[in-house]
């Protein structure tokens, strides 16, 4: 039997997590993303618990219960910022959501550079992000939902364009092979520098800086403080 | 005015060039124009909301320059500088090319479609259907088909010319950007802006045929492939880097650096003299113009534009 590149191949992907919130919005659009890619090369994606290559997780407090039941196959942390995640390193668990220390960090390198901003914070998504094509996606999240797009949907979209992208390369992929290319690629998140998953399972990626009121400061790594990614959270397993 | 237009045509290649570069200012909503010659401002002028994507037309008598706030390509002569008129070019309209047959081919960038358009009747002759966030377009040599990328799908499509339809679909780095033709047109290379990588793909069987993704580790971490052009005798490819601040020059077959051309601030738009000695750079962060000589290797100087040129067309 011949298995090649021409026939049709569709992928399903699990979610596991309420219906309706952000990530899950977020998720459905890098689908349908997903699908105008697939399109062009005859491979679907949907969702659906059965047979399923990856796992997308919207569940905080959650994620290593899910990550233990997959069965080695990829988790995908949407909304679950804990440091200790992190710390303790699953195989098979992705975090797309930045942790609360990347977040803490890059305040943190905001103040270095203006001592007197008081009560900044950082995000992984801006609604007003215009910058390396945010505003092009911004205005899809839009026009679909009629609401802007938060850290958590652009986490859902994110990690459903990046499953979709390695397995349309890698038609051939089984879950395993998958979750290997998942740690060794890099991936285009609409913010610029490439993003790709450091050791412990969290995506590295730029993040927003957003004043007290809401209004987009900038970006971090903060330009003159630091420039690597990796100045944003930690790199190992504890 | 259609006589003065069809003479302009019929005399094609004898024509006396005006010397002119073009240059679309993408914040300054404006189009700079300076003799190539003396690097003098000519004339800024006021072309319309968010100017990108330029080009001339096939006979140079007309700079086309892509509105992408008024949904329009404005149609610029280039004698008299003036705005003859702006044409509706569907939603969103970003980079394109012009097709020996006088056709325009452009990209909706929000529309994720690719239109095109006759500049004389004002017709949309087809709407075509591509990836998300197309951009960058490219004309084979022998005018049948017509590349175009998208952007967000990480995609090159080839259209087919005669019937307007896509034939076939290449999967490229993250964010692919601009392509360029091999003068056969065996191949063509691709800049991809996110992945930091150019490749080049074999037509004949739409695969990557070579694939250079150390740019970034090579020259530094701030590269993000985007123009992309060929010398005229074939033996070089230029890539402006953008927020690397610098024009590759590559080996087009190997893809391995040949030398590294330091330029201004976010640099992108790319035009080269029709003998191949000058490369103009427009560097969007600095307002101005690399020149390059591209014998020596360096830049010779650098020539004012209009807030955040976006490309060039040059007529000589």
């Amino acid at each position: 039997m011949i298995v090649c590149c021409l026939s049709a191949a569709e992928f399903r992907f699990q979610y596991v997590g309420a219906e309706g919130g952000s990530a899950w919005k977020g998720l459905q659009l890098g689908i349908e993303e997903a699908n105008v890619q697939g399109k062009f090369l005859d491979t679907t994606f949907t969702l659906a618990a059965g047979g399923a290559v990856a796992v997308f997780a919207d569940k905080p407090g959650s994620i290593e219960k899910i990550g233990a039941a997959a069965d080695g196959r990829p988790v995908l942390n949407l909304s679950d910022g804990a440091d200790a995640l992190r710390a303790r390193c699953a195989d098979n668990i992705l975090h797309v959501i930045p942790s609360d220390r990347m977040k803490r960090d890059a305040a943190a390198q905001w103040k270095r550079k203006d001592p007197a901003a008081a009560g900044v914070s950082a995000g992984g998504w801006s609604p007003a992000a215009v910058k390396f094509s945010a505003r092009d996606l911004n205005k899809r999240y839009t026009k679909r939902f009629g609401e802007p797009m938060d850290e958590y949907a652009w986490a859902g979209w994110f990690a459903a364009r990046a499953v979709a992208d390695t397995l349309m390369r890698n038609p051939g992929a089984d879950s395993a092979k998958l979750l290997q290319l998942l740690k060794e690629d890099e991936f285009d998140g609409q913010k610029g520098d490439p993003h790709s998953f450091r050791k412990n399972g969290q995506l590295r990626q730029p993040l927003v800086i957003v004043s007290a009121d809401g209004k987009l400061l900038g970006e971090a790594p903060v330009r003159g403080v630091a420039s690597d990614l990796d100045s944003l959270g930690a790199t190992s397993c504890e | 005015m259609k006589f003065s237009a069809l003479f302009l045509a019929a005399a094609g290649l004898c024509a006396e060039p005006t010397h002119r570069l073009f240059v679309s200012n993408e914040a300054g909503d404006s189009l700079t124009v300076i003799d190539s010659r003396t690097g003098k401002v000519e004339k800024t002028v006021a072309v319309g909301d968010r100017p990108r994507g330029i080009g001339l037309s096939p006979d140079r008598s007309r700079v086309y320059v892509a509105l992408g706030n008024e949904n329009a390509i404005a149609v610029v002569d280039t004698r008299s500088l003036d705005v003859v008129k702006k044409i509706p070019a569907g939603s969103d309209p970003e980079a394109f090319a012009v097709h020996g047959d006088g056709t325009i081919y452009l990209s909706n960038e929000d529309a994720g479609s690719a239109t095109a358009l006759d500049p004389d009747s004002g017709k949309i002759l087809a709407e075509i259907e591509v990836g998300i966030e197309p951009e960058g377009v490219g004309i084979g040599p022998d005018g049948k088909q017509v590349l175009v990328t998208s952007e967000s799908t990480n995609m090159v499509h080839v259209i087919s010319a005669a019937d307007k339809k896509v034939t076939a679909n290449v999967l490229v780095g993250a964010r692919p950007r601009e392509v360029a033709f091999s003068p056969d047109g065996k191949y063509f290379w691709v800049t991809s802006e996110v992945a930091g990588e150019v490749a080049k793909v074999d037509r004949a069987t739409n695969k990557i045929a070579a694939v250079n993704k150390r740019l970034r580790r090579e020259i530094n971490r701030r590269v993000k492939p985007k123009g992309i052009l060929l010398s005229p005798d074939g033996k070089r490819l230029y890539v402006s880097l953008g927020r690397g601040n610098a024009i590759a020059v590559l080996n087009p077959d190997t893809l391995a650096i040949e030398a590294v051309v330091p330029a201004g601030s976010r640099v992108w738009g790319l035009a080269l003299s029709r003998d191949g000695t000058r490369l103009y750079a427009a560097n969007g962060l600095d307002s101005n113009l690399s020149v390059i000589d591209t014998l020596a290797l360096k830049e010779i100087g650098k020539l004012p534009t209009g807030e955040m040129p976006w490309g060039v067309a040059l007529d000589d």
